[in-house]
């Protein structure tokens, strides 16, 4: 999953950003002010946008109603410091899918990040379920069966990209998109890695094969073929 | 504190008496007409009485002629004078009978009525025709009339010999008792009826005033149900188009839209430092959590508490800046500064510049002074101080690398002395001019946010420099640079 957090904030961006990388294990890209904001959201695709309402350049109000005028429909998260009715309602009609007022807490931060990311991709529940594949994308575990599987980071990055579009075929590049940010070198092989070790971890004890590689496509998480 | 404070300091409760401005109104209409009225009266007694008094003249010549009438001769040889009193019509008024006497040319008393036992000697010498006087202490007009020649009137044709007629003094006399009378009676008819009028007038005249005054209650309401939710005031055509109320209605707007500008200032500001307020204790809150969200080691933590710490000295410096610039426009408000010292400009220049070196060194940005001639002004060194550290500050933070910001000190003709500060950067959009000095308000906000700015070192400067009475101006120059310039007073009162 892949963020975009336009803040001028620097210390709260970096605040911010690592806590989506540590405790969610997002990619997140930080732009600093509005305009660059909006060049990133409408040129790279995001799971989710986590936007500050003051910003330079291109206030964050008039960034989203762009952004939706151009017909994106990445989830907005909007951080706001001012809490007036009006203002509140002004942004979820300008197409804001939810808002959190300053000082927030980070956890009820995170907690509405991972819920908009799985709204975004018509995920409501947080276990994702697959035949008997189970991904708590809360606790960030994964157990097939009875048993708990133990992931590296990047491996359950790919896997929860999966799980989000269960059945579609995922292509190398759209998995490189969703799951580095822009300071990251992208080499497709990397992939190529993190599917054999989760195939070994996940598949090698079981009749039915979950993971499946689609030649020529990318890959894709399903019961059958 | 301050609120109990305010309380025992209240002033006594002194009671001041109110006025009606409709009795003040009517009670002016009154006077006048009162005025008029007993003008009114005075000329009708005075007409009245010049007309009465001629009247009264004709009548007294008239009875003196008909007294006169009674005196005829005797059939004796030579003839004298004698005087019938019983011919003599009964006196009208027996209280204040007609008083007459006659005498003869030689002096002799023909006759002289019963009542009067003795004519004032003032009769006996006038020249005049008709005279004033008092009998006992009742008012007489007296008609004294010389050499009247006596007609025998039973003589048809006067014989030879009885020569030429006799000719007598009359002095006749009435009481203006009754006449005096008249006039009072006219006087109370007069004073009376305009009396009576000016009550109806009146009656009238107060209702009007109250009618009239309606636009001013009607104003009074309007202006009465402004608040700071209403702003409205729509004073109807009534109020506005009357001549005495459109210089109060226009005040009235004057202020309101004064007021209305300084509230939207104030919900501005109020706004705006909840944001920077909130915007710190977001970013410290999300440093500690992120902290003690997972397990850290040791230096992790180490390096987690140091930034939370580096995020209140943020927060500090904010709020040390709001509350300073909160003290200086409170000071400016109540517009009392004793005790300025007279502070020579280099010096704090100096003090400021290298307080500012060390930013300026790691931005390498140069810092050019140039002070010509000792210049001192009227004003705090410390306030100073704080001025040029702001102004500098901001200079070298929009100024690139390798660039030079310029301060130069200049007596400035003698009355002010000038401080300049010129920055090494691009200058800022025109747009933004005007509005660089108010508080939270950044040129380009990412730059300065990058730097830790809060957009009110400027403000700060402003109401510095207003307190001492001072002018600070942003202009940018035409080649390249902005340029901030300070003008203080050199001797302020």
């Amino acid at each position: 999953m892949r963020v975009l957090l336009i803040e001028d904030e620097n210390r709260l961006a970096e605040n911010v950003a690592r806590s989506l990388r540590e405790n969610a294990g997002y990619a997140v890209d930080i732009a600093g002010d509005g305009e660059h904001g909006l060049y990133l959201a409408e040129t790279t695709p995001y799971d989710l946008i986590v936007l500050d309402l003051m910003l330079p350049k291109l206030d964050g109000h008039s960034l989203l109603v762009r952004f939706r005028e151009h017909g994106h429909g990445t989830p907005v998260l909007v951080l706001t410091a001012r809490e007036e009715k009006e203002s509140v309602v002004k942004l979820l009609n300008a197409g804001a899918d939810d808002y959190l007022a300053k000082p927030f807490d980070l956890g009820e931060f995170m907690a509405r990040a991972k819920a908009l990311v799985r709204r975004g991709t018509g995920q409501r529940a947080p276990i994702i379920a697959i035949a008997d594949l189970q991904l708590d994308t809360v606790e960030r575990t994964v157990r097939r069966g009875q048993k708990e599987i133990a992931l590296a980071p990047m491996e359950y990055r790919v896997l929860e990209y999966l799980a989000h579009r269960p059945r579609a075929v995922v292509s190398k590049t759209e998995l490189l998109e969703h799951l580095y940010d822009y300071n990251w070198e992208k080499f497709s092989n990397v992939i190529e890695v993190y599917i054999s070790g989760l195939r070994r971890k996940i598949d090698d004890l079981h009749a039915v094969k979950l993971i499946h590689t689609v030649r020529g496509h990318g890959y894709a998480l399903r019961p059958g073929p | 504190m301050s609120s109990t404070n305010n309380i025992a300091h209240k002033p006594p409760v002194r009671t001041v008496r109110t006025f009606s401005l409709t009795r003040r109104i009517i009670t002016g209409v009154v006077f006048c007409q009162l005025l008029l009225a007993l003008g009114l009266t005075l000329v009708a007694v005075l007409f009245a009485r010049q007309e009465l008094s001629g009247a009264f003249d004709t009548a007294l010549e008239g009875n003196a002629m008909s007294t006169l009438a009674l005196v005829r001769y005797t059939e004796a040889t030579p003839p004298t004078l004698l005087f019938d009193a019983s011919l003599r019509p009964p006196a009208p008024d027996q209280k204040h009978k007609d008083l007459y006497e006659i005498i003869d040319a030689d002096g002799k008393l023909v006759t002289r009525s019963s009542d009067w036992a003795e004519v004032p000697a003032v009769l006996l010498n006038t020249r005049t025709r008709y005279t004033d006087f008092e009998q006992g202490t009742v008012p007489y007009r007296a008609v004294v009339m010389r050499n009247v020649p006596i007609l025998d009137s039973e003589e048809d044709e006067p014989g030879e010999d009885e020569g030429p007629p006799a000719k007598v003094t009359v002095i006749f006399a009435s009481a203006l008792v009754a006449n005096q009378e008249r006039l009072m009676a006219l006087a109370a008819y007069v004073g009376g009826t305009s009396l009576f009028l000016l009550l109806i007038a009146n009656g009238f005249a107060a209702r009007s005033v109250r009618r009239g005054l309606n636009p001013l209650h009607e104003l009074a309401s309007q202006a009465g149900a402004i608040s700071v939710h209403n702003w409205k005031f729509r004073p109807s055509p009534g109020v506005k188009l009357a001549n005495e109320l459109s210089p109060l209605v226009a005040a009235i707007e004057t202020v309101l839209s004064r007021l209305q500008e300084s509230f939207r200032q104030q919900r501005d500001f109020t706004d705006d430092a909840a944001h920077e307020l909130k915007t710190s204790v977001a970013i410290l809150k999300s440093t500690l959590q992120s902290l003690i969200h997972r397990p850290r080691t040791q230096v992790q933590y180490q390096e987690g508490l140091e930034r939370a710490l580096q995020d209140c000295a943020r927060l500090e410096d904010l709020l040390a800046r709001m509350l300073r610039l909160a003290r200086i426009e409170r000071l400016n408000e109540n517009g009392t500064r004793t005790k300025i010292p007279t502070t020579e400009l280099t010096s704090t220049c100096e003090a400021a510049i290298s307080r500012i070196r060390s930013l300026a060194d790691a931005r390498n940005v140069r810092l050019d002074f140039e002070s010509p001639v000792a210049v001192s002004v009227r004003a705090d060194p410390e306030d100073l101080e704080l001025i040029w550290m702001n102004l500098l500050e901001n200079a070298v933070h929009y100024s690139p690398a390798g660039s030079a910001v310029k301060i130069r000190v200049s007596p400035n003709g003698g009355k002010t002395a000038e401080v300049s500060v010129v920055d090494g950067g691009p200058g800022i959009p025109a747009t933004e001019l005007p509005h660089i000095f108010e508080r939270f308000r950044r040129g380009d906000p990412s730059r300065s946010r990058a730097t830790g700015g809060f957009g009110l070192g400027l403000a700060i400067c402003k109401a510095l420099v207003d307190a001492y009475g001072g002018k600070i101006e942003a202009t940018n120059l035409p080649d390249r640079g902005m340029q901030m310039r300070v003008q203080l007073p050199t001797d302020w009162n």
